[in-house]
């Protein structure tokens, strides 16, 4: 198509395209670059109030654990050795501190000797960590990078405080790992769901907290470029592409300088600018049907030639100017008028877009009164954070003055005064109440001038208003003008209070006591009822411990002197079955002696006049007086064995083995007994005395019990089994039916007529009552006619 | 000095065992005559030479004290104690025979500075041949001090 029509239908086409192509590429461009400033400012707004959230937040903890390694109490502790009490201490911080996860002690050579919570640390050896290292060369309070704690398994971050001596020695090293979830949450704060991320990196560039999720090992930042720069200890903005995607990001920083630490906020450019590509999507489609408009213009401008082609071109100069009003005048159904027509449509859809662009700005207008309000709120609640950490300052020092007294009234002492400073009141009263007597008593009072601590006046309960209330946890409003007239009314009126606060004491439950603040006039602001309400609390808790502590005490106390009476009735009991069994070998023996002497003596010397029958009743004597007297010698030693100080010594097991065999020389010698040791045994840790005597039983038992006809072959070895070593006697003899096995250790068992087997019947007791005194245990392998081994077992010597 | 013309001295509160003892002794044909009393004070009162046994003629210094321990009056240790702080008797050789056991006599007699201690063993035949050994080794074997007459 050569035509003049074509030619000028394309001209015009290229020229509408150019005009409105160029107009929509630089209000992209414009608004574009106007939402990448505007994020960069306000991720910059955003890293800085992090930031100082955060250093706020690790200077309290700090300040904390200054404060506990200061008390006197856990130096004394620490120095002392004292590791249970200590321990106590520990307890306290972690309860009334929620910034620990938990706290522990390192002694001056690293290791745990306390630690709350994961207590299975304790008695490791730390000394390798750099927390400890630094607080022990510095004897400064040091502040860790993130690490893996080996106890709790997660990341952590550890605050160590040097605990010193007066002198500035170091007596140890107080530690606490800071609750990664309190920055987790510090963090996110500033989060809204336009695609931006804050975290917080340490010194050495390790991710401490992260808005994007809980951060469960370790990760080292250094390779972004904005960690690179905070790091250098630079404030600033920057715009730079990701490492992974090469998503281009915008970025600000801002150090924590006190630590070295680092507040990075990033958000994607493409989400920051996501407005500005909505409108690109909105002015291409405009210019689509702007093409089409101008083709039908090129068409009819063909066709009816320059004049009207020349006032269409002026027109749309003037609407290139900005006169988006501007029409061209149509007359006839012509190609120039259709020309015109499709101008003047033109001309409406430029105006109408131009009219979108407007709105576009008004609304990018109100978006930015919108980060100006938000950055006002943000700056109220800054404010707000700095009141409120100046009562927190207070607030500790009053949980210092809870956490160091040990008695309801030292508690009140230490704490009142503040209490009523921080209330900005003329009277502040802790009062705890004897519901049972319907009565208050003071425990402390604080006025102006001076701290009155109890034991203070009783007054009625109903001056504390309505108990059940309290008891629900809600405070009380008392008018004094309004009161009944009394003693107690009349003298607050005259101090000048005519209206009062009761605030509960609550701790577990139990309605405990109540603080009360009084003025001139009411009413008490939020604030002033609000930090009531928290001091009360902590007060409750701190005193409803103290009690506990002093029953505890008292209890203690009264257990010990249990325990002193108990010992001393038990020593008189024992002296008492000491008389009694000097007794029984004394005077129960002598009579036995003139027995059996008197009629060895008729059988002697008047023998031969006896008949047979009268020497079978003589020797009978004889034989019962001898029984009788071993009885006797046998419960003796018996209950000698209860009575002895067993000591546990290492023994020589062939030694005693040999004692026993020479104490027992005559009767092995009589029975023709055959010994066999299988030396070397092994050495045991027993009781000289208590295990000869155990041994020389069991000699005795193992040669008695034989089949007429036998001759008696023991044999005594011993055998290792781990810490324990069992010393074996064997038999030929008769054995033991499985089911006597047990019975035969108990006393006075027999298994068999004394006629067949003379004996007391405690032999084998005084083996289980020795060899239970001596912390081992005795047991036995038989079966009938094959013999017995027996066996007792120790704790080996040879370890 | 020669130790058959001077008594052993027992003391014995149990009529059946001193004659059961002097029997044994009788039995082992010992040379040495046997004094007998019966409790703590008259063995204090004999060996000071007091009334009744204030004849030393009749009553000479015993060459051996047979003593038990359980006595009436006075105990078998606290005449131990009297004889081993008289600057005369302390160096007079004391056998403890007793029927106690019970090492609380034993260690004390011997922190009294006892110079034997046996247990009265029951049966005739055993008590015999505990005298015979003890005249073996007391009245013949045995070098005796001297006892400075007072």
């Amino acid at each position: 198509m050569r035509t003049l029509t074509a030619k000028l239908s394309l001209g015009v086409v290229l020229l509408v395209l150019l005009s409105v192509g160029l107009m929509a590429g630089l209000a992209v461009w414009r608004s574009a670059a106007a939402l990448r400033e505007r994020a960069l400012a306000s991720n910059h707004t955003v890293a800085l109030g992090v930031s100082y959230a955060v250093e706020q937040y690790v200077a309290d903890a700090m300040a904390i654990m200054r404060e506990a390694a200061e008390r006197p109490k856990l130096r004394h502790e620490i120095t002392s050795g004292n590791w249970s009490e200590a321990r106590t201490v520990l307890e306290n911080v972690a309860r009334h501190f929620q910034q620990f996860d938990y706290v522990f002690v390192q002694d001056t050579q690293g290791t745990i000797r306390a630690r709350v919570p994961h207590a299975e640390t304790v008695g490791e050896d730390f000394s390798s960590r750099d927390f400890f290292r630094e607080a022990m060369q510095t004897r400064r309070p040091y502040l860790s990078g993130i690490y893996i704690s080996k106890a709790a398994r997660r990341p952590v971050v550890a605050m160590a405080v040097p605990v010193l001596h007066a002198d500035g020695r170091v007596a140890g090293v107080l530690v606490g790992a800071l609750s990664l979830q309190t920055m987790s949450r510090l963090v996110s704060v500033a989060v809204r769901d336009d695609g931006r991320a804050i975290y917080l990196v340490d010194s050495q560039g390790g991710l401490i907290a992260d808005s994007r999720g809980a951060v469960e090992s370790l990760r080292d930042m250094r390779a972004e470029p904005v960690v690179h720069a905070v790091l250098a200890g630079r404030a600033d903005t920057m715009i730079f592409r990701g490492p992974g995607r090469g998503e281009q990001m915008l970025g600000a920083y801002v150090p924590i300088r006190s630590f070295g630490w680092g507040v990075v906020v990033i958000r994607p450019t493409s989400a920051a600018q996501a407005p500005a590509a909505r409108l690109g999507v909105v002015l291409i489609w405009i210019a689509v049907s702007c093409t089409v408009g101008a083709i039908a213009v090129g068409v009819g401008f063909a066709r009816r030639l320059t004049r009207p082609l020349l006032r269409v071109a002026e027109a749309s100069k003037r609407i290139a100017a900005g006169e988006l009003s501007t029409r061209v005048a149509v007359s006839g159904q012509d190609e120039v008028a259709t020309l015109g027509r499709a101008f003047n449509q033109m001309a409406d859809a430029v105006a109408q877009s131009h009219h979108a662009l407007v709105q576009r700005a008004a609304e990018g207008e109100r978006m930015n009164r919108q980060l100006i309000e938000e950055a006002a709120v943000r700056q109220q609640a800054e404010a707000a954070t700095r009141l409120q950490a100046e009562r927190l300052a207070i607030l500790h020092e009053i949980d210092r003055g809870l956490l160091a007294a040990e008695t309801p009234a030292a508690i009140a002492e230490a704490t009142l005064g503040r209490v009523r400073q921080l209330l900005g009141v003329p009277r502040a009263i802790v009062n705890l109440f004897d519901l049972e007597a319907g009565e208050v008593e003071w425990l402390a009072a604080a006025g102006r001038r001076r701290l009155h601590v109890g034991p203070g006046v009783r007054f009625p309960l109903a001056l504390m208003g309505d108990v059940d209330a309290l008891r629900r946890g809600e405070f009380q409003l008392i008018d004094v003008d309004a009161l009944p007239r009394s003693p107690e009314a009349e003298a607050l009126l005259a101090s000048g209070v005519h209206v009062y606060m009761v605030v509960p004491m609550i701790a577990g439950g139990e309605l405990i006591g109540a603080l009360s603040f009084g003025a001139a006039a009411g009413p008490f602001s939020p604030e002033q009822v609000s930090i009531a309400i928290e001091v009360a609390a902590h007060m409750a808790i701190a005193i409803a411990q103290a009690r506990l502590y002093e029953r505890v005490k008292r209890q203690a106390m009264e257990l010990e002197q249990r325990v002193q009476e108990r010992t001393r009735e038990l020593e008189a009991a024992n002296q008492e079955l000491d008389a009694f069994s000097y007794s029984i070998s004394h005077d129960l023996r002598a009579p036995l002696r003139a027995m059996q002497g008197f009629t060895e003596a008729l059988l002697e010397d008047y023998g031969e006049r006896l008949d047979s029958t009268g020497q079978d009743f003589a020797q009978r004597i004889v034989a019962a007086s001898h029984r009788m007297d071993a009885l006797i010698q046998d419960l003796l030693a018996y209950s000698r064995l209860s009575r002895t100080e067993v000591r546990l010594d290492a023994v020589n097991v062939e030694s005693v083995v040999d004692d026993a065999c020479g104490q027992l020389a005559t009767e092995l010698k009589e029975r023709g007994a055959e010994i066999t040791v299988d030396r070397p045994l092994t050495r045991v840790m027993a009781h000289r005395m208590v295990f000869g005597q155990i041994l020389a039983n069991l000699l005795t038992n193992a040669v008695k019990f034989m089949g007429p006809t036998t001759r008696p072959r023991i044999r005594i070895w011993t055998d290792v089994r781990g810490d324990w070593v069992r010393v074996w006697v064997e038999d030929n003899g008769i054995g033991i039916e499985p089911e006597h096995r047990e019975r035969i250790f108990r006393a006075f068992e027999r298994l068999h007529g004394v006629e067949q087997y003379p004996g007391t019947g405690i032999g084998l007791a005084i083996v289980q009552k020795g060899i239970a005194r001596l912390g081992g245990q005795a047991g036995v392998e038989s079966a009938p006619g094959q013999g017995s081994r027996f066996w007792v077992e120790l704790k080996s010597a040879e370890a | 000095m020669h130790t058959n013309t001077y008594p052993i001295l027992l003391v014995e509160d149990s009529p059946d065992d001193a004659l059961l003892i002097q029997r044994a002794f009788r039995k082992a044909n010992l040379a040495n005559s046997v004094q007998l009393v019966r409790d703590g004070e008259e063995a204090v009162a004999y060996l000071k030479g007091d009334p009744p046994f204030s004849d030393r003629r009749e009553f000479p210094l015993p060459v051996l004290m047979l003593l038990d321990l359980k006595l009436p009056r006075r105990s078998g240790l606290e005449v131990l104690e009297w004889v081993r702080q008289d600057g005369t008797l302390r160096r007079l050789p004391v056998v403890v025979l007793t029927s106690s056991r019970e090492s609380v006599d034993v260690n004390r007699a011997y922190d009294l500075g006892v110079n034997s201690y046996l247990t009265k063993p029951v049966g005739f035949n055993a008590l015999l041949e505990m005298v015979k050994r003890l005249n073996l080794y007391w009245l013949i074997m045995n070098e005796p001090p001297d006892i400075r007459q007072g």
